[in-house]
This record gives C-alpha cells, structure tokens and sequence, in this order.
C-alpha cells in the first residue's frame, strides 16, 4: 500500500520548504569546520539535510499518523546514555558524531572506509516513514531519511561466502559514558542475514523529520528494519562486517530466551514480560493490536519454511 | 515519645504516604507524565506500593533496635497504604492500559508469569488489608496474626513480579536490575532482624555493653 505524506495527519511543525532553505546553510558551516578539525557544537535540533531528494512513503496503514518530532526525540532507549528513555536525550546533548568513520569490512571484495559526510555525498536519501515497534509493547510512525543498505553492499563487493551481516557501535568510553556498565557484552551489536540486510525496507537512516538525526535516535548514522522489534535497528553504527555464521547480538546475549537473533514482529510469539498482541501507539489513548512483521508482509517470503515460533 | 512528638511522626508517615498519588495526579493535570503516560503511571505505582510495603514491614524491625515501641503502631496504616497503591496499580493496568478488554487482559496475564506473581500479590494484599478493618480483626482473634504472617509472601511475591519485569537479567546480572536487588537485600535484612538468634545476639550485646559501661 502507498501513500504520501499529506494523506496522513502532519506533525504541526513539519519542515515548511522556506524554513529548509533557510537553514540549508548550516549545514555547510558544520561541514567546514569538521573539515578544518574543529569540533563544532552538538548538532543542532533543526539542521536540514541539505541531501534529501526523493520522498517514497513506504507502506502505512489506515490510522497510521507520524508520531511528533518530541516525542520520537525524547523517549528513547540507548543504554549507553541512560537506563531511563526519558533522561537519554538530556544525557546524549554533548554527543559529538563528527568527524565519524563507517567501515565495511570482513567477506567483501572491496572493504570501505567512508566518513559520514563522504557517505552521504554518494548515497542520494530517501524519505521512508516508518512504524517502529519496540519489544517493548509501544510504537511510533517515524519519517526517516536514509538510504537502503543494499546499495552500500553492492558497492563493495560481497563475497559468495558471506551469509550474514554484523552492524556494531563504536567502543568508545568517551561518546558512549555508559558502555563497559550494566553487565552487558558492549558494544552494541546486532546482526541481520544477508537477505534480510538486501531486502529494500532495510535502510540506513541519518535524519528524521528532514533533520539529521539527533544523537539519541542514534546519530550520525544507524539501521532501520521495520518489521523486527526496534532494538534490532542499532544506534550510532561505525562497523559493518560482512560474516558466515550468525554474529552473537547484545539483548541475545543478555537474555537469549527473550529477544531473539530474528525478532520479527509477530503477535503470535509472546514474550515473557510483555504483551506482543497489542502495542500502545505513542499519544494514542487505547491499545492497537500488533500486526505479523509490523504490517510489513512482504517480507514474509524472506521466512518461507521456518517456523518462527522457534526462529523467534 | 511524647504524645505531640509522636503526633509529628504520625504525620509525616502520612504525609509520606499521600504525597507521590498527589504528585503523580498532579503530574498527570498538568500533562507531565513523560511521553508513554499509562507505562509511567503503572510504574510508579507499583514502585510505591513496593517502597510501602517494605516500609511496614521495616517498623518491627525498626522498634526491635530502637526500643521504641510505638514505631509499631506504623505497621498498619504503612501496609494498608501499600495495599491501596498496589489496588491502583492493578486498575491502572486493567482499566488505563488495557482499556477494561477482559480478552485481552486475560490472554496478556496467561502468557506471562511476571503478572500472576502481580495478580497474586495484590490479591493477597487486598485480603490483608479487608481483614485489617477493627471488627474482622477482632472477631479473627489469634488468627489474625496468623494470616497477617502471610504478608511477607506477598512480599515475596511482589519482588518476584519486579524482578521479572525489569528489562535485565538477574542471572547475568544485566541490565536495570539495580532496584530489584536493593529491594531483596532490605527484606533480607528485615527478615533476619526479626529471627530470634538475631534478637538474642542483640540482647547479648546490649548486656555487654551495660557491663562495661558500669
């Protein structure tokens, strides 16, 4: 099913064309001074992508209305800021994610190290809104800029040898305060088979709302797979590495009983802390029920043949 | 203690006990209940019916080291408060959360045991609080307290429910798992202080401490 954007109820503060190109600009400022070395300030909340250019509104449905910039910007979960998804924004304020290095590495013919601004330079985004459905039994539609990782494989040349892909977050004490505590196997790391990395849904995404993406939704750079739960989708990605066997993850590896090296959405699964049958939309009063793949069913075909009771 | 001072006391331990429902109900007036407000409600509350409970439970313990007596007559109002955010606790899950659909209520709490241990532990604690009203008390005679021993396996329980429901691991010890063992150690703590080798050690040592002092 498509749609576009203006058939949805807007965000009250969405993006006006004068607005972008106003402060179009800033981004160029930010850009020179990491070219010179200077660290220059957080991100700011409202910097543009200058890059955006083709909008594709990929399958919502019927009720389906963009959660607001606030609170996808103000209840997050990313452990190495904080515990608690509402103290993660303040906590993640003096996050610095420039200069920033992405390598593509390990059953590749032609391993890469690109930095953000390069990456984003060869890459032309694309705007994706997105359901986004946490473990956790809540979700929001999040309008994402990004592009689909397919294309970054294709680049470099994957080996015939490579079956899965490994995404993982810098190991650094000094961006991330809260790495190293917890008793969790840092850094976060999550994984996807190749297919599924393949599948067009897959992106990497480096804004939301036409804005780069704010450090505690994962800046500069992370991964969006719509139809598994949100932990999946790794924040602040620095390494991917292209394997033969199933990488180990860090909630499987915390808990390997409860969150799955698939995490599908799938209502017919049921978690051991948390209703998967229905799900709280962010801002809405009652309970939705959880679609199969979050709505996504044409990903179905990717699982033909496995019994996702077991392959959770 | 002096009656006034006592006074004082009595207040407080109320004060303590209305103030995060006032709080929580102002929060939620003035839209300030973060951006999932049911989950936040439910948390809290469960959070408080916990921290009351083990603040019952902790004034025995409290007049067996302080030697005042009186901190035992907080006992009661302390757990009948607990139960009362323990009832909220549970309305909110049912009536907020899941909208009063017993399908789905039902359905969500068969597949979880984290919620049969909550399910329990407020059953329990609502029985205890009923059977605390002066009149069944009295008729109850000896076996009030005999029943009212059963509050330390609604504790249990309810520690139970926490620890199943942080996101973490105790095994591994892993994630936010930091509250459930600071409630384990003080109900530890508490149980032992009411053991009597714990009591005869400490009539012991007071003993000791008299002699050398004279």
């Amino acid at each position: 099913m498509q749609s576009k954007r203006e058939e949805i109820t807007p965000e009250g503060l969405y993006f006006s064309r004068r607005k972008f190109l106003k402060l179009a600009g800033l981004v160029g400022v930010s850009a020179a001074l990491a070219a010179c070395g200077i660290k220059p300030t957080p991100t700011p909340e409202a910097v543009p992508l200058s890059t955006l250019q083709t909008v594709s509104s990929n399958s919502l449905m019927n009720g389906d209305t963009l959660t607001p910039y606030d609170t996808i910007t103000n209840y997050n979960n990313f452990y190495e800021f904080s515990l608690s998804k509402e103290d993660v924004a303040e906590k993640a304020q003096n996050f610095v994610s420039h200069p920033w290095t992405i390598s593509v590495e390990g059953l590749v013919e032609r391993p890469m190290q690109i930095s953000i601004d390069e990456l984003l330079q060869q890459y032309p985004l694309e705007e994706r809104i997105y359901r986004m459905r946490c473990v956790e039994g809540w979700s929001m539609v999040i309008p994402w800029a990004g592009f689909p990782v397919y294309k970054l494989l294709k680049d470099v040349k994957v080996k015939d040898t490579a079956r899965f892909v490994r995404f993982a977050t810098q190991y650094n004490h000094d961006l991330f305060p809260n790495q190293g505590s917890f008793g969790f196997a840092w850094p976060y790391t999550e994984g996807l088979r190749l297919d599924e990395a393949n599948h067009d849904l897959t992106i990497l995404a480096v804004g939301l709302y036409n804005k780069v993406l704010p450090a505690q939704d994962g800046a500069p750079i992370r991964l969006v797979v719509p139809w598994k739960y949100g932990f999946k989708s790794v924040k602040s990605i620095s390494k991917i590495e292209l394997v033969e066997e199933q990488p180990q993850t860090f909630w499987n590896e915390a808990v390997f009983n409860e969150y799955g090296f698939y995490a599908n959405v799938n209502p017919n699964v049921p978690h051991p802390r948390w209703s998967q049958e229905s799900e709280r939309r962010l801002g809405e009063a009652e309970r939705r029920p959880t679609e199969l793949f979050n709505g996504y069913t044409e990903v179905a075909p990717l699982y033909e043949g496995m019994d996702l009771t077991v392959d959770f | 203690m002096k009656s006034t001072r006592w006074k004082i006391v009595r207040i407080f331990m109320h004060a303590g006990a209305v103030f995060p429902l006032a709080w929580l109900v102002l929060a939620a007036l003035t839209q300030r209940l973060t951006f999932n407000p049911v989950q936040y409600l439910e948390q809290r509350s469960g959070d408080y019916a916990l921290i009351l409970l083990l603040a019952s439970l902790a004034c025995t313990p409290a007049a067996i080291l302080s030697g005042i007596q009186q901190i035992r007559q907080l006992r009661r109002p302390l757990g009948l408060y607990a139960a009362g955010y323990a009832v909220i606790h549970v309305s909110l899950f049912i009536w907020l959360d899941y909208g009063g659909d017993w399908q789905t209520i039902l359905s969500t709490i068969n597949g979880r045991t984290t919620l049969w241990f909550g399910l329990a532990a407020s059953i329990l604690l609502l029985v205890l609080a009923i059977t605390s009203i002066c009149c069944i008390q009295f008729r109850m005679k000896v076996w009030w307290k005999r029943v009212h021993a059963l509050v330390y396996l609604a504790a249990a329980l309810v520690l139970t429910h926490y620890a199943l429901t942080v996101k973490g691991n105790l095994m591994t010890l892993s994630g936010k798992i930091l509250g459930v063992i600071v409630a384990i150690l003080i109900l530890a703590i508490l149980l032992i202080i009411r053991t009597t080798t714990f009591q005869t050690l400490l009539t012991h040592l007071r003993g000791k401490i008299q002699k050398s002092d004279k």
